[in-house]
């Protein structure tokens, strides 16, 4: 597919603070593509440069083929929705989103039309002639995002949008919000440092940390296999682990001597040679935990430690133990499929096996050769 | 129920001490009596001198015209001088800060003296011009706080928006900056106004012959003229001024509340 959307190259520094690093991505037509990363990693930084807000001091942007960079916002066909909502106090909901097409000259039946079918889509027919500040704050985001949509523009940013939300309100707005794009079929590009929220609602993510783009993929590419020690760390829990690889085994795995814990093979993702420092990162719902030491497991491919119970917290749908082997904690996370009562589970020092396929632990790239932990 | 009870005791002592000279004022205007005191019936006769006397309609249109002159010059000086305050953000801003604060606490005696001294070695012939630049120069700070106090909480990422949706700077101007801060240029204008219309000691010394304004007038005509006229006409000069506060206080509530 050829790119929608399209920053090249792009740098920006305030002050003394360099803000992005010669970042580059592209954009499909059609997508829901996140920014994710933790507050000053840029990622606003580079949804401000998209709008046309900031001037980078260089890289390009691109719209549809289009050299777009030199235009300013208000001649960029790209609609932004602000973190706080940025409504026009004085103006009543149908005039904050008639503001757009008015401003293009649109015919004010036409308008007219279009502003109802905008309050639909919203579903805030009824709340028309009210002023911003009679509507609650999940009211005012929808009508922020149809005071952008109704334009009709070729991209659509949202800048934290669901950030000032509580809880329950952001999972019923994540919904809408996928609702609103599968209606109107608009690319979005979305920044967020809520990774729920970039995990349910996008096509891709890229993943940002101090200026740069860690790495970018679909939702479960970068949950399954980080290629970074942030990317593991930021977007869920994880466990790292620290070793050498051994020697290469048949097919496409090998043997690692990891520190404290004996020689497992894994899949070697990275197509190490024997002697390279390698960091493993170890999804901690990876790991099977049993009471006994399991018969066969070397023969279904499972890689098997025996460890100590030192931590339990019980969360319902899933327990998370803290194991140690050895001066190494590790956390392992069971679902209940069956119900926690009925059931013989760990207890406090208990020892216990815990066991992983070597498919499912991660070989980290850039961290491997200095084997810090 | 007693401390209700005391409350109210303070505050009609407290309107008492406020109005009771000015009620007496109004009813004096309206006493028969030269000199007051007594009362000798009620009588519109020293509205009438009032209203042929010249000299009194002339410095009446002398006021008006300054303080009409003086509201629009220092609503717009201190509007843009509001902005330039609350959006730049520099080194000087402090110095600027203090400049634009200064003649709030400055004695008007003091602003008054040294605004005839700038006059006078200028070469500038004092009248109507040099009345109207001295009352612009204190009531520009007036309307630069009020309006300064709207900026601070004027949400900047809906210009922002405007931007976003199309607008240019003349739209955002017009639809965006000028409804959300016209209360409080308003305010600012009703109190220039006001302070115009009252001011006697800049008055007093930047003024010349041609230029004389009510209060100043007012003051001679204590010294030579009759009292009972004046009394008639700081009634009528009373009115308007409060019609103009009251008026501001309305815009600027009504505003604020949404």
């Amino acid at each position: 597919m050829e790119s929608f959307f399209k920053l090249e190259n792009i740098n920006k520094t305030f002050g003394t603070h360099r803000a992005v690093y010669d970042v580059s991505l592209n954009v499909n037509k059609g997508e829901v593509f996140s920014l994710l990363g933790p507050s000053g990693c840029g990622k606003t930084t580079m949804l401000r440069v998209a709008a046309g807000f900031e001037d980078p001091e260089s890289g390009k942007v691109f719209l549809d083929g289009r050299d777009i960079s030199s235009l300013p916002p208000n001649k960029r066909k790209i609609n932004t929705v602000f973190q706080n909502y940025a409504l026009f106090p004085h103006l009543n909901i149908y005039d904050n989103i008639a503001f757009g097409p008015r401003i293009a000259k649109i015919p004010e039946p036409e308008i007219e039309k279009r502003v109802k079918n905008m309050l639909e889509l919203i579903r805030l027919e009824e709340h028309a002639f009210k002023r911003p500040d009679q509507i609650s704050g999940g009211q005012k985001q929808r009508v922020a995002i149809a005071r952008a949509l109704i334009n009709r523009p070729s991209l659509l940013l949202l800048d934290e949008p669901l950030a000032a939300l509580d809880l329950k309100l952001r999972q019923h707005m994540l919904l809408e919000l996928d609702r609103i794009h599968d209606e109107v079929g608009i690319t979005f590009i979305y920044v967020t440092h809520d990774q729920t929220e970039a995990m349910s609602l996008s096509d891709r993510i890229a993943v940002m940390n101090k200026g740069r783009i860690e790495q970018i993929g679909t939702p479960a590419e970068i949950y399954e296999s980080p290629r970074t020690k942030f990317v593991a760390e930021f977007i869920g829990d994880t466990n790292f682990f620290v070793g050498k690889v051994v020697e290469r085994l048949d097919g496409e795995y090998c043997k690692i001597d990891l520190f404290g814990f004996g020689e497992f093979a894994f899949f070697n993702e990275s197509k190490l040679d024997a002697g390279a420092n390698v960091t493993i990162s170890m999804r901690p719902e990876k790991f099977r935990v049993y009471m006994e030491r399991p018969a066969d497991s070397a023969a279904s491919g499972m890689n098997l430690i025996k460890v100590k119970v030192v931590d339990i917290v019980y969360q319902g749908a899933q327990t998370n133990y803290w194991v140690v082997a050895g001066d190494k904690r590790i956390c392992v996370r069971q679902q209940h499929s069956r119900c926690y009562l009925d059931l013989r589970q760990p207890t406090w020092n208990d020892e216990v096996w815990i066991a992983w396929h070597k498919d499912d632990a991660n070989m980290l790239a850039g961290v491997s050769q200095n084997g810090e932990s | 129920m007693k401390s209700r009870f005391t409350s109210l005791l303070v505050t009609l002592f407290a309107l008492a001490f406020l109005y009771i000279p000015i009620l007496t004022l109004v009813m004096q205007s309206f006493n028969s009596s030269r000199f007051g005191g007594e009362w000798k019936g009620f009588s519109l006769k020293w509205y009438e001198a009032l209203f042929n006397d010249a000299a009194i309609l002339d410095a009446t249109l002398n006021t008006l015209i300054i303080a009409f002159c003086a509201t629009i010059l220092s609503t717009i000086l201190g509007t843009l001088s509001a902005w330039a305050l609350h959006r730049f953000k520099t080194k000087l801003q402090e110095a600027n800060y203090t400049l634009v604060y200064a003649p709030l606490i400055m004695p008007d005696i003091l602003m008054g003296i040294s605004l005839l001294l700038l006059f006078v070695s200028m070469g500038a012939d004092l009248g109507l011009a040099t009345v109207v630049i001295a009352h612009t120069t204190f009531c520009v700070s007036y309307v630069a706080f009020t309006v300064l106090a709207r900026l601070q909480d004027f949400d900047f990422s809906i210009i922002q928006a405007a931007q976003d949706l199309g607008a240019g700077w003349g739209r955002i101007i017009r639809q965006i900056l000028l409804p959300l801060l016209w209360p409080g240029i308003a305010a600012g204008a009703m109190m220039a106004f006001t302070l115009s219309m009252d001011d006697f000691v800049v008055t007093f010394f930047v003024g010349g012959p041609g230029s004389t304004t009510l209060p100043v007038k007012v003051f001679s005509m204590m010294k030579h003229g009759s009292p009972a006229i004046i009394n008639a006409l700081s009634v009528i000069f009373m009115s308007l001024t409060f019609t103009v506060a009251i008026a501001g206080q309305i815009i600027t509530n009504k505003k604020s509340h949404k």
